[in-house]
């Protein structure tokens, strides 16, 4: 059944594999009498109940990383912010070049200038999560997902500075997305080559 | 006394139930002889839990079976008391039975 290996990935994000796979044949086992609904509830509330527990157990362990990571992030961010901009700044003189010359308005010249910084900002955002979230992952083996939802809880706040937010004019939503998925993408990734 | 030795309730009563399972013991069963003798359904993510820190406190042990296709394929994590958690068991019992101890309770036969 496709739905058992969705569950099983699902729980083994705060899981090691071998457990999440017997988790998942139990609750296989029991879902033909109490249906799928029932079956999904479980998969959900045992993820949940996983989460919860590693908070409660080590709190100012896990607010630690996650506060590490945070500065992390901000400082990667920045770095790659720059590292791209440098990688671009050829597209940037040729735009200011051809708005010189009247090849381009002045209108069209700054709206591609400003989804440019966009896409840079985007882009440096997600790589340093993916960092951020490969650093989580070694600091805090087995609770790596933990420390990522506290983070995901907390990037939000980071938007309330206007400096920030002008960069992502009305695409908040799709950078957070992208953050976000990078960020776990970087501690499974560690917590794979780990099982392996 | 070591704190790995002091059950909470919920430990208690999954170690219980675990020790009634004897070489049956793994998730599905342990949930029904707790619903069965206890009257209430554990809520499956905290049943895994609490398995999960059992053995990591050294209470359980734990090893797959075989997969079975009613399982889709997947492994029964089969679990037993050790030593130390029969001997938690145990002093658990005995604290009960220390605070049960003269209580007098009107209607309530004592065993």
């Amino acid at each position: 059944m496709r739905e058992l290996g969705i569950a099983e990935w699902l729980l083994s994000l705060v899981l090691p594999a071998d457990r999440a796979a017997s988790v998942v044949g139990d609750f296989a086992e029991e879902a033909d009498e109490r249906g799928l609904v029932w079956f999904w509830l479980c998969v959900l509330r045992t993820v949940g109940s996983r989460v919860w527990s590693d908070l409660v157990e080590s709190p100012f362990y896990l607010g630690g990383v996650v506060l590490r990571g945070y500065f992390l992030s901000g400082l990667g961010t920045l770095c790659c912010f720059v590292g791209f901009a440098v990688a671009m700044a050829p597209i940037f003189i040729a735009t200011a070049w051809l708005e010189h010359e009247k090849v381009l308005t002045t209108s069209f010249a700054k709206e591609a200038v400003e989804f440019l910084t966009a896409v840079i900002g985007t882009a440096a955002m997600a790589v340093a999560a993916f960092q951020t979230g490969r650093w989580i992952a070694q600091r805090a083996p087995r609770r790596e997902m933990t420390a990522c939802v506290m983070m995901c809880a907390a990037w939000p706040l980071m938007f309330n500075y206007p400096s920030i937010g002008y960069w992502f004019p009305g695409n908040l939503i799709v950078c957070l997305s992208l953050v976000y998925v990078s960020l776990f993408a970087g501690a499974w990734r560690v917590r794979r080559g780990a099982a392996c | 006394m070591s704190d790995a030795l002091v059950l909470g309730e919920f430990e208690h009563v999954v170690l219980l139930a675990i020790l009634r399972l004897g070489d049956r013991a793994y998730g599905v069963t342990i949930r029904n002889e707790i619903q069965e003798r206890t009257r209430r359904e554990p809520a499956p993510g905290a049943l895994y839990t609490t398995l999960d820190r059992l053995e990591d406190k050294g209470l359980l042990t734990s090893s797959l079976g075989d997969p079975t296709p009613q399982r889709g394929g997947r492994a029964k994590r089969y679990v037993r008391v050790s030593a130390a958690g029969m001997e938690a068991v145990e002093h658990a019992r005995r604290c009960y039975l220390r605070l049960w101890e003269g209580l007098p309770f009107p209607g309530v036969a004592h065993a």
